[in-house]
């Protein structure tokens, strides 16, 4: 198991503001499920379409999930061996 | 309310482990309401209920559906200037809430329950029981006024549509202040039925927990649900007692329908697609689960007691099989639109008779097919949009029509350029949608008809060549 380096971080916040409709500098990093408005359902599937097209994977349905804050959608990726060396 | 008279669990509350027998669910609402009378007085009062998915307010909420009351549920999540609106305009005499802001003019009578320090300036029609506003998470004011025996007929017609037994456990997995998880409530309590309060959403694995916990037999979704259901697995997700699947809430797309109807066959359970507006309590018709796959598209039969025809433009009945508007009658109809307060005092006006507004034809057979809306609506997760209020709203960034595109609402601005990511995210909630469900786009100019009104149908055309 590997964990993003800063560049793929980057990108995953990117992600997470623009599936919740956030401004472009708030902060992301404690992010969890539910914890804005924008983050429901709909919003979840939205933030996993998009994982999946930036980072070019398939996502088990247990991952779909189980991502259920910022911290969680790191492990998970790292899972895939993205962001590793 | 529903008068059962059943023995078994009612509801169950997994977070908390709490399970309420239908016997306790009667002595808990009878409590209920005996508190309410206190605190209210002699006067019929309108009950205003922050509806979450736990037994406290679902209480409440029987009680405020007693005679002598009427029961308004919202969103637990309504709140702000959208919530002060609502309650000036329709002036609930209790509010159960946890918590109320100090300026709207109520007192703390009880822990999370309000009381109006002024009268209110008119009295509510004796058979009002239940406001519901007819746009969901928005708090839009147009409500819908349902007589308690509408609602009680309604939960009967689906109970008999769907063959609802005592032993079936639905989850609430759709918000109990929209008429179609509210329907969910009634109906499975007026079986004997059980059901599951939950407020986890269908993409988070506390959802299937509780699905598994409280061993649910039957999930109710809109398409948005199910589209979502598709991409996470049922199969894999689902607990094997679960075996029967609704749908209602907008058109599906016919391959998703026959997708969930193989999951439900492969159980040996049944799926069902269902029609039906806020404006007939909830349920019109239902697609008897038989009727698939053959009848694939068709939005079902009306609900026992209830009748479906098709009307021309000037009310007269057209003959099977001819396209027109849809009128719905039957028990379950509303008394009638409310804006505010002074119209709970007024009577029935429709006499069980709904023309919906949606267009379309029926087999000799008495089955329905939905072609078309005389109305400029859109449906998106299943809440109704009006597209004339979007444009309206949409004038703000320049001249805008608005399309509905099953899922999404196009809005189209002519001449100007479309507005940023963060307008359009607060333009989105303000609809109760993600920004992702609107899409804006710029074009040179909107085209008119002769009669120099917008000309949907060209726009339609462009768009689809934009989106290529």
């Amino acid at each position: 198991m590997s964990t993003p380096e800063p560049a793929s971080l980057d990108r995953l916040r990117a992600l997470f503001r623009e599936s919740f409709d956030l401004a472009p500098e708030s902060e992301v990093d404690s992010l969890a499920y539910r914890a804005v408005p924008a983050w429901d359902s709909v919003g979840h599937m939205r933030l996993i379409a998009a994982l999946e097209t930036e980072f070019d994977v398939m996502l088990e349905t247990d991952d779909v999930i189980d991502l259920s804050s910022f911290a969680k959608a790191v492990e998970i990726l790292g899972k895939y061996g993205i962001g590793g060396e | 309310m529903f008068g059962c008279d059943g023995s078994g669990i009612a509801l169950l509350e997994p977070a908390d482990g709490t399970r309420l027998s239908h016997a306790d669910l009667r002595d808990s609402v009878a409590a209920e309401t005996a508190r309410l009378r206190r605190l209210a007085g002699s006067q019929p009062a309108l009950v205003l209920i922050a509806l979450a998915p736990a037994i406290a307010p679902v209480v409440a909420h029987l009680a405020a559906l007693s005679p002598g009351f009427a029961a308004m549920p919202v969103a637990p999540e309504l709140d702000g200037p959208a919530l002060a609106a609502l309650i000036a305009r329709y002036q609930p005499e209790l509010v159960i809430r946890p918590t109320l802001p100090a300026d709207l003019g109520y007192d703390a009578v009880a822990p999370g329950t309000w009381r109006r320090e002024a009268p209110a300036t008119r009295p509510l029609h004796p058979d009002l029981g239940l406001v519901l506003s007819t746009s969901g998470s928005t708090g839009s004011p147009r409500c819908a006024r349902l007589s308690r025996t509408a609602v009680a007929a309604n939960a009967r017609q689906i109970v008999e549509a769907l063959g609802i037994e005592s032993d079936q456990r639905a989850p609430t997995s759709l918000p109990l202040s929209y008429s179609y998880g509210l329907s969910v409530l009634h109906s499975h309590l007026a079986a004997g039925a059980a059901v599951i309060l939950t407020g986890e959403g269908l993409t988070s694995r506390g959802f299937w927990q509780v699905l598994a916990e409280g061993e649910a037999t039957s999930f109710a979704g809109v398409p948005t649900s199910y589209e979502m259901l598709r991409r996470l697995d049922i199969d894999r997700l689902a607990p094997p007692s679960l075996i029967t699947l609704t749908q209602a809430g907008g058109a599906m797309k016919p391959a998703l329908t026959d997708h969930f109807l193989g999951f439900a066959l492969r159980r040996g359970g049944k799926m069902f697609v269902m029609y039906g507006q806020t404006e007939a309590t909830a349920r019109i018709a239902v697609l008897p689960a038989g009727a698939l796959p053959d009848r694939l598209g068709a939005a079902g039969r009306a609900v026992p007691g209830g009748r479906l025809s098709t009307i021309d433009g000037l009310g007269q009945p057209l003959p099977p099989g001819a396209e027109g508007r849809i009128l719905y009658q039957g028990p379950n109809v509303m008394m009638g639109y409310g804006e505010g307060r002074d119209d709970l005092a007024r009577g029935d006006e429709l006499s069980g008779r709904l023309e919906t507004g949606d267009l379309g034809r029926l087999d000799p057979d008495g089955m329905l097919w939905i072609t078309g809306r005389e109305k400029r609506i859109a449906k998106v997760n299943g809440q109704r949009l009006n597209l004339d209020e979007i444009e309206a709203r949409a004038a703000a960034f320049g001249r805008a029509a608005a399309l509905d595109r099953g899922d999404t609402v196009a809005i189209l601005l002519a001449g100007g350029e479309t507005p940023g990511a963060e307008a359009r995210a607060g333009f989105a909630q303000g609809l109760g949608l993600h920004s992702s469900q609107l899409r804006w786009h710029s074009i040179a100019d909107l085209p008119l008809t002769e009669r120099g009104k917008v000309d949907y149908a060209a726009l339609a055309a462009r768009l689809a060549e934009l989106s290529r």
